[in-house]
């Protein structure tokens, strides 16, 4: 059980230290193209904005969406799968969650 | 890879049932799957524009509706029924704990407060996102409904045949 929670700390530890050196050589920045702010809507809002964009843009262009609704995550990631579009990262400070697809 | 297409037909007009209709019809048009919603008897009162109890609903232009309403056999029965079964989507009653008309208010406010989109929200994105509304033709003469009262421009009016068709070849048909 200790050893669980020392092996659990370190993977924190090391997780964070690469999360810094990812953002000191800047390889986390990619050009975005759209930006959606669904912040404080619900489902399925968020759905059917993502999908309404998603539509009108090209393939191979990125477009990051921000939202805080529960299943907001679980939504844009089965929107991937179902589409064929690519998830580029995903950054969380508190309930608020960022998300970057290419489509 | 074949399109999927789903069939969703909504008969109650509850303002709970067709919450949870329109909202699946707007997650699947999202996902890019092909939505053909149907809608029968009581099931047009969310799709009726709602107006006050004395003003004069147009009548129907003859030449329009006459593929879709037998006008000779209309008796004082559809103006009868136009009457009490005004709908509109915001006047819906629930299914349960209606309360004489308290229920929907704050099931209303419920929903506002935690930012869900509105019923008639609901229907006009469904109708951008492409999904497809058709009437039975038989509930719609007998009603009395009318094709250019509707908040929806576009709403085809079939056939049985046609819901046998469309659920054949559908993946997944709902009954709500």
């Amino acid at each position: 059980m200790p050893v669980a929670m020392v092996c659990k700390a370190a993977y924190t530890v090391v997780e964070v230290l690469i999360g810094n050196v990812r953002a000191i050589t800047g390889e986390e920045s990619v050009q975005v193209d759209r930006e959606i702010d669904v912040v404080g809507r619900s489902c399925p809002l968020p759905l059917i904005t993502l999908a309404k964009e998603v539509r009108a843009m090209q393939r191979g262009q990125v477009v990051r969406i921000i939202g805080n609704d529960p299943i907001f995550e679980e939504t844009v990631v089965d929107f991937c799968r179902e589409g064929g579009h690519e998830l580029l990262e995903t950054t969380r400070s508190g309930k608020v969650v960022s998300m970057v697809i290419r489509v | 890879m074949e399109k999927k297409s789903v069939t969703i037909l909504l008969q109650s007009g509850d303002l709970d049932k067709a919450l949870c209709a329109f909202i699946f019809a707007n997650g699947y048009a999202a996902l890019g799957i092909e939505v053909k919603m149907w809608f029968m008897i009581w099931g047009y009162n969310c799709l009726k524009k709602r107006r006050g109890l004395f003003s004069r609903r147009p009548k129907p232009d003859p030449a329009r509706e006459a593929a879709y309403r037998v006008l000779e056999t209309d008796n004082y029965l559809q103006p009868m029924i136009e009457l009490l079964n005004r709908g509109g989507a915001g006047h819906l009653p629930l299914s349960r704990l209606n309360l004489m008309g308290l229920g929907p208010l704050l099931f209303g406010r419920m929903l506002k407060k935690k930012n869900i989109m509105t019923l008639e929200e609901l229907i006009r994105s469904a109708d951008d996102l492409g999904v497809r509304f058709k009437m039975c033709q038989i509930c719609f003469d007998a009603m009395g409904v009318s094709v250019d009262d509707l908040i929806v421009p576009n709403v085809e009016v079939k056939g049985v045949s046609e819901y046998a068709r469309d659920t054949m070849a559908a993946h997944v048909n709902l009954f709500i």
